[in-house]
């Protein structure tokens, strides 16, 4: 059994992390869907601007909500506010600073990942998921890690998934001016299974990295952490773009869209229940020591 | 002391674990770069209208606008594309001529056609042509305009053949295609299977 080394895996925001990240599908659903009724009822008329505008506010909704349900819950002992907006930044900046330039001009990643099956699986795992996840990583690892605000290793669920809400929020806003704006319907659905699967991919390396501070785990417990997340990461857009094969670009396949959005629920629905059963059979561990 | 020596082991474990997962990262990567040069290295032959040439894997062959062309364009970026026409001359046709027919029907077909330069010159004492020209691609109602940069390169094939290889593509992307654009130029054939 593992020895702890500076603290005893505490979990008091266990339930408020899978709590909010319950709520929040629920929430991200709604707003799909109130979204997708606004367009019909209303079929509003956009121009270049307004529409790009409405698609930089609806990239910022699933971070708002899942924020907000953070703090709700998070009452117990609440973490800093100021620290998960910071790590929330910090995950955007990497993102537009590092991830999208590296991804986009040195990997030239458009040009080649999609050529054939096998070059967008592993592709995406080892270019686009291992500079994701590693940036998420970087970001949580060389900021809140050594903090004493760090104090339980639910927080490097809680912290990683603030990266990862604010990659996907970086890469919502790049997808909305790369496009020009696009349908909202569509768009809102794209917004939502990007911000949903990366604070999933986020969430398993988090776990992985509040173990490393507090309990002694082998050397390669973290690589492996990223590796999953990486793998999870490369794994999933592979799926989504079999399952909803031909509308990655936003203006067409939306009923493909669907299914996308359907496996961004069952990712992160799925990750939300297998960490909070992993750390909570920690928590009943140890108590019986 | 146990103390300090735990706390100094606990830093070096820490610097362990972060040099291990960017070892790792750096490891992917790697591999995702061998990848990548691979897929990009690729290129397969494609015939259309009794001409061949070696495309990259992921283009597709588009619709030729003269009998006598292939053209090829890249799957997940339309306005990127090659074509290779082949014409006839005569007496009355010579490739001058082609250039001036081909720049008035541009003029008359597409939006803002400019021609920004034409060079003239011989190779192996056969005339040739690069004409640079631009025009502005108006695309569907909702979508911005885009100004497309493209090559002509007119090449006396002797026989009475005259070849135009064209490379198009958005302004500011052109440069990128040159060195999938020379594969291809090398590779043409005439007279091959459709």
């Amino acid at each position: 059994m593992s020895e702890t080394r500076s603290a005893r895996p505490l979990a008091r925001h266990l339930p408020a992390l899978s709590q909010a990240d319950f709520a929040s599908v629920v929430a991200l659903v709604v707003f799909v869907i109130l979204i997708f009724l606004f367009e019909w009822v209303f079929a509003p008329s956009f121009t270049q601007l307004t529409l790009i505008l409405t698609g930089i506010i609806m990239s910022l909704v699933p971070a708002a909500i899942w924020l907000g349900f953070f703090y709700r819950r998070d009452r117990l002992e609440p973490e800093p506010k100021h620290m998960i907006l910071q790590i929330f930044v910090l995950g955007g900046l990497v993102a537009s600073a590092i991830g999208i330039p590296v991804l986009n001009n040195l990997f030239d990643v458009p040009n080649w990942l999609n050529a054939t099956p096998v070059t967008k699986f592993f592709g995406g795992i080892l270019v686009v998921g291992f500079v994701q996840e590693y940036l998420k990583y970087a970001a949580v690892r060389f900021s809140i890690f050594d903090s004493a605000e760090f104090d339980e290793p639910v927080d490097g669920v809680i912290y990683a998934t603030a990266a990862g809400v604010g990659y996907a929020t970086m890469l919502n806003i790049y997808f909305v001016f790369e496009s020009g704006g696009a349908e909202l319907g569509l768009a809102a659905i794209r917004i939502v299974v990007t911000a949903l699967a990366h604070a999933s991919f986020a969430g398993i390396m988090g776990y992985f990295i509040g173990q490393e501070k507090f309990l002694d785990k082998p050397l390669w417990w973290m690589p492996a952490g990223v590796a999953a997340a990486a793998t999870a990461n490369g794994f999933f857009f592979y799926l989504r773009g079999e399952l909803a094969q031909g509308s990655s670009n936003m203006v067409s396949g939306g009923a493909n869209q669907w299914v996308g959005l359907l496996l961004a629920i069952v990712l992160t629905v799925g990750v939300t229940y297998q960490l909070t059963t992993a750390m909570e059979k920690q928590v009943t561990a140890g108590e019986e020591v | 002391m146990d103390a300090v020596f735990d706390r100094l082991q606990s830093l070096r474990d820490d610097q362990l674990s972060i040099i291990s997962v960017t070892v790792l990262t750096l490891l992917a990567l790697t591999l995702g770069w061998g990848l990548k040069a691979s897929v990009q290295d690729q290129t397969r032959l494609v015939s259309q209208n009794g001409i061949t040439a070696a495309v990259p894997l992921d283009w597709v062959t588009g619709e030729a606008p003269d009998t006598a062309a292939l053209r090829v364009w890249n799957g997940r970026a339309p306005a990127e594309q090659f074509l290779a026409t082949l014409y006839p001359t005569n007496e009355q046709v010579t490739i001058d001529s082609i250039v001036v027919q081909r720049n008035l029907m541009r003029g008359q077909q597409l939006n803002s056609y400019r021609v920004l330069d034409k060079v003239e010159g011989v190779i192996n004492g056969r005339n040739i042509f690069e004409v640079q020209f631009a025009y502005v691609k108006l695309g569907r109602r909702t979508d911005l305009p885009q100004v497309i940069q493209g090559t002509d390169y007119y090449m006396d094939m002797g026989e009475g053949q005259v070849l135009v290889l064209t490379v198009e593509a958005e302004s500011g992307e052109l440069d990128n295609l040159l060195p999938d654009f020379e594969n291809f130029k090398n590779s043409i054939q005439t007279g091959g299977t459709e």
